[in-house]
């Protein structure tokens, strides 16, 4: 695992992704995209459906290969890791936030984020005694014992992102996590990475629909037939540039 | 409104099929496997008739004969014959004079008779008290006498030739009558006639004729030929008699049928058939037409009910087996439609629609399934008799097997309809389950419904009753004499399927408790998933429990299968131990009284020892007692016996030691000698001799068994098939030799030797039984042991196919495990994707994967196979009874544990569970999180 500078939290070049369809077509899903982002940067990522977003941010988390150009993630160039280095990015680096919580549902909000710190071998009480301080940093303390069916949205999310802290990553991606949620709850969650970006220095990529969200952000990158189209340095304040945005 | 016709469906049912290859399969699989089940078992007893029929005929010379009618019949016997041999249902056709007694109708009744009698005093002969024997004459026809039939003539001893003067007879006359081979005697033949004179009868001599006549061999006697016949040739006959034979109507043609022409699957039709034919020859020429056969054929119509009994109690645990793979594999493919019948419903699909599509998809893959299935269970069956024979019918390649399964139409079509119904039935109430269940509720468990028979533990109960009856069964075993009543032995039949279905029930109900607990020892031991452990296994799938079902089932077959298939084998080798005794066993012919190593000239040097067995016949009270005695210090030495040989002596040695302390006095008594003597309470006992003196005895041990065929002895049993039918018996002791010597000294003769070989003499290998046999005329039989190992596995050993049944029993056992754990696992994987998916997202390891889906099934497994080891020993045990009623001994069938075999079944079957979670664990591992996380 080759690690460079760490200038970067995620640096993708001339990225390409190409889906090969079972009648043989190719699909070009990413045709090109450039990106830079900045450790502790708060971005949000937009576009209409079938932009490529999500394949993205999939390839981010090392979910998906690359067909050509280079990501790097954390300094760490995917295109020269194996199987269990990008294991190692997935279980230490990155972490993921689902639009629908994603948690196992006959598990415990505090078993949820133990999770990923058993799966990589820390002992039973460290992993205990992280899981508090997670669940208290997301403000679910009280709520420690309960399964995912005995919480609101907003609280299983808040758990998905305490487990995605559970990582202690240097990346949190985040696919839709306000999707499922009402507005003012979708809010909280934004402020909660927003906070997680500020105060811890973990980097946010969001991949987000909604512009009342995406303009919480740093910068916004905007995704169209696989390319950046746009991108914005400050976030959205005015009401006509979120409708540009929207728009677009 | 119009509705769609059932057939619109059947593209939507195609497609359906191909695209969820996986659902696909887990029905097919539950098809394939229960139309095989099905179809080898529908094949394999459907062979039960033919093979009983083919069995019986192998010791048959001629199925049927015929007689002339006409007084003035134009053919010559051997004309007749000759025109039988042209029918086409005929194979042969021979002709035998003299034993036929005519009634001459047209003579006011006349009867003419023909017979033949020593011209010598018997009793100088043999030395002891008997009637002057009659012989029928069987005069065979010089022109047939090298026709099959007469060539299939079974002969124990000596030659099947009849020509200058030679003779054959029952192999029972040489026992009897002390008459060896080459011995000449003078005989007389006469054809007299029984003249009514308007009041009674007169006997009038026509004919006599003395000659002497040799002794060539001994027969065994059958349906053609009985124990007062004796066979001669025509040649040995001047032509005055058999003139007067033939014009006396006093012959008879045996004919042999071509089997191919008859319908060998039904008995009853057979005999229908030859019934016709035999109708139709005597329409045809002046004959009467008599089926010999008819009456075995009903014998044997009889055996074949118990044959199919067993049959069908042994194949109960497959077809138990068969059912809930097939339920299985149908409620796991309907499970995984959950969803999709939920948004029918909401596009407005009615319950019938849904039906439609559902029933069709399902039908299309049962057929191909039914297919293969019927393929292999034919192959499977083939296979099994071709390894296994059945009764004395050994095929010896899978191709010979194959065709004689005798696949019959109705054996698929019922296949195809058993199956059917029950993969419909399963089908049925799943999808209406789903159907009736509101649209908004498809996420959610299905809530298990606790039956009553659960609710008041009626498997609880059933498992105690189960094993009440064993435990009657073990008191039996400690206690012969113990009789429980009908109540009780109803009680034990049922036993096995009480302890069967209670087990089943027990382990259902267990199946989500104590794997939780052994979940907890998991969670320690694997640390890493040990937080996942504890989630998914307290919340086990509701399958789990018919899971652990069926895995336990299966265990307690193979367990069972092994126990018994052991035991079976062991005892072919007990068999052999007790027929043989030794290396090598010889049969004397009667008359000799003494036998040594000098008397085997020119294999001297390569017998390390001979013990004779002396044989006399004692009387107790007006009952006969055979009377067999030997040198026992070289009997203990060097014959083989069983540990269970002597009642109540773990050490047998001890138990002979008793009869050497007083050898003149004390005995030896059979098993059930010693019941009807009491000898238990009083042991002394009364015998008398052939002089008329009377002597005590006392019965110090009681002999079950012992090589030298000293047991006690069914008698008047149909014998041969009917072996294990008991009506009688003659009282048996066993003595030292000096007891005999005393007793008997002018009636005892060796009846029996056994030989042991020096160390480095192969007996097979250098084929001493078929010299021995050759080379001395005074040996009726010589076998070796392992010779006999053979014969009992070819023969006897196969009698009602019960090691091929054991097999099938244990393979689909296995394939039970393999098929219903990857059909289970599979779906389980499927309809777990999702969290598979997270768990890969959150950083889990395809090992970790792999040995989560593992761990998983690990309690599941523990249960299933500690319980169903436990039910396969009682299963065993209890078995034990049913088989040692059609077992290969009349001694007492010893069940054998073997360690390694069970240790092997048992942790193989563990494997196999494990081993089958692999593949669906590691397609688990491989789950694309892409792919589900945008279902998300």
């Amino acid at each position: 695992m080759v690690k460079e500078s760490n200038k970067f939290s995620v640096k993708s070049t001339h990225l390409i992704k190409d889906f090969q369809l079972p009648g043989g077509a190719i699909v070009h899903v990413l045709t090109g995209v450039e990106m830079e982002v900045k450790r502790g940067e708060f971005i949000a990522v937009m576009g209409p459906s079938g932009s490529g977003k999500s394949t993205l941010l999939n390839i981010l988390a090392t979910l998906e290969s690359i067909t050509e150009g280079e990501v790097k993630v954390a300094g760490i160039n995917l295109n020269e890791t194996n199987y269990k280095e990008r294991l190692q990015i997935r279980r230490t680096k990155s972490s993921l936030v689902f639009q629908n919580f994603a948690l196992i549902p006959y598990l415990t909000a505090k078993e949820n984020v133990k999770l990923p710190m058993k799966l990589r071998g820390l002992t039973e009480k460290e992993a205990e005694t992280k899981a508090i301080q997670y669940l208290e940093t997301v403000g679910l303390y009280a709520r420690v014992d309960h399964l995912p069916e005995e919480l609101s949205g907003g609280e299983q999310q808040r758990v998905a992102i305490a487990r995605a802290l559970a990582h202690e990553p240097d990346i949190i991606y985040a696919d839709e996590p306000t999707g499922n949620l009402d507005t003012y709850t979708g809010k909280d969650i934004i402020s909660l990475f927003k906070k997680l970006a500020k105060e811890k220095k973990i980097t946010i990529i969001m991949v987000t629909h909604d512009t009342l969200s995406a303009r919480e952000t740093d910068r916004l990158y905007i995704l169209q037939k696989g390319k950046v189209l746009q991108e914005q340095t400050k976030a959205l304040n005015s009401k006509k540039e979120q409708k540009e945005v929207s728009q677009k | 409104m119009k509705t769609p016709k059932i057939f619109s469906f059947i593209g939507f049912s195609f497609k359906s099929m191909i695209s969820n290859k996986r659902r696909s399969i887990s029905i097919g699989a539950g098809m394939i496997l229960g139309a095989a089940i099905f179809s080898s078992i529908f094949f394999y007893g459907s062979i039960i008739n033919s093979i009983t029929v083919q069995d019986m005929i192998n010791n048959v010379e001629a199925e049927v004969t015929f007689q002339p009618v006409d007084p003035d019949i134009a053919y010559t016997p051997a004309q007749l014959a000759n025109l039988m041999i042209q029918e086409p249902e005929f194979q042969d056709s021979v002709v035998l004079y003299g034993h036929h007694a005519h009634y001459d109708k047209t003579n006011r009744g006349n009867i003419y008779y023909s017979y033949i009698t020593p011209d010598f005093n018997f009793t100088t002969q043999i030395g002891w008290d008997l009637g002057q024997p009659v012989f029928q004459p069987i005069i065979v026809d010089k022109e047939f006498e090298n026709h099959t039939i007469v060539q299939r003539i079974n002969i124990v001893a000596g030659e099947n030739n009849v020509s200058d003067f030679g003779i054959l007879l029952s192999s029972n006359q040489y026992k009897n009558l002390g008459i060896q081979i080459n011995d000449t005697f003078p005989f007389t033949f006469y054809l007299n006639k029984t003249v009514y004179n308007g009041i009674g009868y007169d006997d009038v001599g026509l004919i006599s004729s003395s000659f002497n006549l040799t002794v060539r061999g001994f027969f065994n006697p059958g349906l053609l030929l009985q124990d007062d016949y004796m066979l001669i040739s025509s040649d040995s006959f001047n032509s005055t008699i058999i003139g007067n034979l033939t014009a006396f109507d006093m012959y008879r043609l045996p004919t042999k049928l071509d089997l191919t022409k008859f319908p060998l699957s039904n008995l009853i039709k057979f005999n229908d058939y030859i019934t016709i034919v035999l109708k139709r020859m005597e329409q045809k020429y002046p004959v009467e037409g008599r089926n010999l056969i008819s009456g075995r054929l009903f014998a044997y119509q009889g055996l074949i009910v118990i044959m199919q009994i067993i049959d069908a109690v042994l194949y109960i645990p497959a077809i138990v087996l068969s059912i809930i793979l097939i339920n299985l594999g149908a409620e796991l493919a309907i499970r995984d439609r959950k969803f999709e019948i939920s948004v029918l419903k909401a596009q407005g699909a009615s319950p019938k629609q849904i039906r439609t599509m559902i029933y069709l998809e399902v039908f299309l893959i049962a057929i191909f399934g039914e297919a293969i299935g019927i393929l292999l269970g034919t192959f499977g069956a083939a296979t099994v008799l071709s390894t296994y024979s059945f009764m004395n019918i050994n095929f010896q390649t899978i191709s010979t097997a194959y065709s004689a399964l005798n696949v019959q139409t109705w054996s698929v079509i019922t296949t195809v309809l058993v199956t059917l119904t029950i993969l419909f039935i399963a089908t049925r109430k799943k999808t209406n389950d789903f159907i009736q269940q509101e649209v908004a509720l498809a996420a959610t468990v299905e809530r298990e419904k606790v039956s009553w028979f659960k609710k008041i533990y009626g498997d609880v109960i059933f498992f105690l009753i189960g094993l009440v009856g064993v435990s009657f069964t073990i008191a039996e075993d400690v206690n012969p004499n113990v009789a429980f009543g009908f109540g009780v032995e109803l009680l034990q039949a049922f036993t096995p399927i009480l302890l069967w279905f209670g087990a089943a029930k027990i382990v259902s109900r267990l199946s989500t408790k104590i794997p939780e607990k052994l979940d907890r020892m998991l969670v320690k031991i694997f640390k890493d998933i040990g937080v996942l452990l504890k989630g998914s296994l307290s919340r086990r799938h509701q399958n789990f429990p018919r899971m652990t079902v069926l895995l336990c089932l299966s265990v307690s077959l193979c367990v069972f299968s092994a126990i018994q298939g052991q035991t079976g084998t062991a005892e072919i080798v007990r068999a052999a131990d007790f027929n043989i005794g030794g290396d090598m066993r010889v049969d004397i012919l009667a008359g000799s009284n003494n036998l040594q190593i000098s008397d085997f000239v020119g294999y001297e040097d390569q017998i390390e020892i001979v013990i004779p067995i002396y044989m006399t016949v004692f009387y107790i009270g007006a009952s006969p007692v055979f009377c067999f005695g030997t040198n026992l210090t070289a009997y203990a030495d060097y014959a083989l016996w069983h540990t269970d040989s002597i009642v109540e002596y773990s050490d047998w040695h001890e138990g002979l030691k008793t009869l050497q302390d007083d050898p003149l006095r004390n005995v030896g008594v059979g098993v059930d000698t010693a019941r009807y003597l009491e000898t238990q309470n009083n042991p002394t006992f009364n015998f008398t001799t052939f002089d008329d003196s009377i002597y005590e005895a006392k019965a110090t041990i009681t002999v079950d068994h012992a090589p030298g065929d000293i047991k006690d002895y069914a008698f008047g049993a149909a014998g041969g098939i009917f072996d294990f039918i008991e009506t009688d018996f003659f009282y048996t002791m066993l003595v030292d030799q000096e007891f005999i010597f005393a007793y008997a000294p002018f009636t005892y003769e060796v009846i029996r030797a056994i030989i042991n070989f020096k160390p480095g003499i192969d007996p097979v290998a250098e084929n001493l039984s078929s010299k021995f046999n050759s080379e001395f005329e005074w040996i009726t039989y010589a076998q070796t042991h392992e010779e006999e190992i053979e014969l009992i596995k070819n023969q006897e050993g196969r009698r009602f196919g019960f090691p091929g049944l054991l097999t099938i029993n244990f393979l689909i056992s296995l394939l039970a495990i393999v098929i219903g754990v990857s059909l289970f696992m599979f779906m389980i994987i499927n309809q777990r994707k999702k969290e598979f998916a997270i768990l890969i997202a959150e950083g889990a390891s395809r090992k970790q994967l792999i040995k989560l889906v593992l761990t998983e099934v690990i309690s599941m497994a523990i249960l299933a196979t500690v319980f169903g080891a436990f039910v396969g020993f009682i299963l065993g045990y209890q078995f034990n009874g049913f088989f040692d009623n059609f077992s290969i001994t009349s001694f007492h069938r010893l069940i054998v544990y073997p360690p390694f075999i069970l240790l092997a079944t048992i942790l193989g079957s563990f494997l196999i569970i494990l081993l089958s979670t692999l593949v669906p664990a590691i397609i688990a591992s491989r789950t694309n999180v892409v792919e589900e996380m945008r279902t998300f």
